[in-house]
């Protein structure tokens, strides 16, 4: 019927049928042109960086977040920025098979060498390795085994061997390989393998079988490898005291375990630049609450010499500044730079700043450097390089996300500051930051 | 030709799913607030109908609009890999929308709508360079195109039959506010076959979705079904 009336047509409706043909045909024309013109593209890295190690290496590494996405930064020890975009969650192109996500870390320990690690924390559960030149991802390796197990931290002991804490637990174990967690995993780095794992269950021995172990931080301490421990249930409604586990990595044998009685939540780890003192940072128990409590909060000293021992602790409630946050640093043998957690209201307004703080390890004398400048929980990390006198904070608040640099005077304490806008390219508040 | 316009004012308070959340994946806010804004549009409807049934037909209806925005509800995925929605301090959209229809010899129409989008975070203070709304694509378009016969088939008392191609954009999409993370554009065809019969009290409808097994995402980014097959029987009395 259809072709006998196209049969019949007249040059009337033939002129009409070809606007039509040429109406058609121009807005699919303008369609195609749309399509192409309407797509959203991310920003384009600004590379590696081919400076050389100085005394206190090459930099630090920041890390941007606003929890959904990433964007790593490298800045010299003076203060340059040497690359405001080193890697981000759009460097998809470059040969990340897992995008970094939201919660990206890089580890406690120095990395001096030509590639950094990353660890894309939860749910990722992946590490990732960079060329430091050519911001090139060189591997990744997923620690995921089944469940999302929360990497930690990494620290590197020998070409071949390197240690990796997974925080957490997997109440449902047994379906795979190394798939317990709450552990640490023995990683290749050359293979990109984990050759096997090290159950840290026997360090709870004196907690109830409630508490699991969700090993953090680590640091190469001498020969030997601290691992800090916080004890919680699987819900995190309770917590036990957190602990420090010593460890022969030639045989990943554990020496002993520093239970530090009544701290909890304890989640930084830092060796003094002597190498003879361990501090730890304890932000207490949340048991589902936003705010930790104060009473089980605060900084630990633990002498690292030959028998490890608590040396001496200033409660949180000494600085009257609410629980510790998530940063700490030695700014010399004696001093000891770390953070508190601010509070909102019940309206999410501000009722207490975080702050940043300087004890005197010796004479318990302490002074605040510096409050957040409108919200709360916008301090990041802390680290300071002793030898080179100088001391990093990330900062998210203050002028939209900064990384303060302070001159570390001949009293250990923070002297001269400077604020560093790291990431021009994106513009991401910095949270995290590492040494490379 | 009808020229039409519209300005206003709206509150939309969140919806219970805002609020409390939908699925293990789709969390709600409780401390969500009322989204307000001002919209102001303006557009032209222009028609055409034949001499004859089967002389050409067309429709056409072409707006701009544009729309500010306080405490807008938007979404966002967390650390957690889930999304939850969020109120962002203020937004602007501007945009036009064109619909087109055109009946042709009494057998064959075409339809086409296409949404062209400009979404922005105007919040004072947002350090960020990228400014475009997550999850909001800058185009949509629909074109389908349908070879009718209307009666069909007397005999059988089919009132109607037809059979249609439509092939639907949207384009790429940012899944975070930084702009980092690019939900990628998709382009799909589906085939329709539809029969009425009975005074249209009675239509069978089949349909092949993403013919070519395109991939595909949802309004926030979530995989959608591979290629799908749909049949749907309606009875009318």
């Amino acid at each position: 019927m259809l072709l006998s009336k196209l049969g019949s047509s007249d040059r009337k409706r033939s002129t009409r049928f070809a606007k039509a043909i040429v109406v058609v045909t121009s807005m699919a024309t303008g369609t195609a042109i749309a399509t192409n013109a309407c797509n959203v593209e991310s920003p384009e890295g600004t590379g590696g960086t081919d400076v050389t190690a100085g005394a206190c290496g090459r930099g630090i590494i920041v890390v941007n977040s606003d929890y959904q996405s990433t964007n790593l930064s490298l800045v010299a020890i003076d203060g340059t920025v040497l690359s405001s975009s080193f890697l981000s969650s759009a460097s998809t192109a470059s040969g990340l098979s897992a995008p970094l996500g939201g919660d990206v870390v890089t580890p406690t320990q120095w990395q001096r060498g030509d590639e950094i690690v990353l660890l894309d924390r939860y749910p990722a559960s992946v590490l990732t390795w960079v060329d430091v030149r050519s911001s090139t991802p060189t591997g990744q390796l997923s620690l995921a085994t089944g469940f999302a197990a929360n990497p930690r931290d990494y620290l590197l002991l020998n070409p071949t061997k390197a240690y990796v804490t997974r925080y957490q637990p997997n109440l449902a174990a047994g379906t795979g390989n190394h798939d317990e967690g709450s552990d640490i995993v023995v990683v290749d780095p050359l293979t990109r393998a984990v050759t096997t794992r090290l159950s840290l269950r026997s360090a709870m021995q004196d907690a109830p079988a409630v508490y699991y172990p969700y090993p953090d931080k680590m640091l190469r301490v001498g020969n030997e490898v601290a691992v800090l421990l916080g004890a919680y249930s699987s819900d995190f409604m309770s917590s036990a005291s957190s602990r420090i586990v010593r460890i022969d990595p030639q045989d990943d044998r554990i020496l002993e375990v520093v239970v530090l009685d009544g701290m909890h939540g304890c989640t930084e780890l830092a060796l003094s630049p002597s190498e003879d003192e361990i501090a730890v940072s304890c932000s207490g128990e949340f048991a589902g609450d936003s705010v930790a409590t104060v009473a089980e909060s605060g900084v630990v000293l633990v002498s690292a010499k030959d028998e490890w021992k608590e040396r001496r602790r200033f409660p949180a409630a000494k600085f009257g500044l609410g629980p510790l946050g998530s940063g700490l640093a030695y700014a010399s043998d004696t001093t000891v730079v770390f953070t508190t957690a601010g509070e909102l209201t019940e309206a999410g307004d501000t009722k207490r700043e975080d702050a940043l703080l300087v004890v005197d390890t010796d004479s318990g004398q302490f002074e605040v450097a510096l409050r957040s400048s409108a919200k709360p929980f916008t301090f990041g990390n802390v680290r300071c390089a002793s030898r080179c006198a100088v001391c990093f904070v990330a900062d998210a608040s203050r002028s939209a996300g900064v990384v303060h640099r302070y001159e570390v005077n001949e009293m250990g304490f923070l002297g001269e500051r400077q604020e560093i806008i790291v990431d021009r390219t994106i513009g991401l508040p910095p949270r995290h930051l590492g040494w490379f | 030709m009808l020229l039409l316009g519209n300005a206003g004012h709206y509150i939309r308070p969140p919806t219970l799913g805002e609020l409390y959340g939908t699925s293990p994946t789709v969390r709600g806010t409780p401390t969500l607030v009322a989204e307000n804004g001002q919209n102001l549009d303006a557009g032209v409807r222009l028609s055409k109908e034949g001499q004859t049934s089967t002389d050409l037909a067309a429709h056409l209806e072409a707006f701009v609009f544009s729309r500010w925005v306080n405490d807008l509800i938007a979404y966002q995925r967390t650390s957690f890999g889930v999304i939850r929605p969020f109120n962002v301090g203020s937004a602007r959209f501007v945009g036009i929308e064109i619909a087109t229809r055109a009946v042709w010899l009494n057998h064959l129409r075409h339809d086409l709508t296409v949404t062209l989008l400009d979404p922005r975070d105007t919040t004072d203070g947002n350090a960020l360079t990228n400014d475009i709304l997550p999850f909001q694509s800058r185009m949509m378009l629909s074109n389908r195109f349908e070879v009718f016969s209307e009666p069909a088939w007397s005999a059988l008392r089919l009132d109607r039959a037809a059979i249609a191609l439509r092939l639907q954009h949207r384009s790429s999409r940012f899944a975070d506010p930084a702009g980092l993370i690019v939900i990628d554009a998709h382009t799909t065809f589906d085939v329709e076959e539809s029969m009425d019969f009975f005074d249209r009290s009675l239509s069978v409808r089949l349909a092949l979705r993403n013919l070519f097994d395109q991939p595909q995402f949802d309004t926030v980014g979530y995989p959608l079904p591979a290629r799908s097959y749909h049949a749907t029987f309606e009875a009318w009395f």
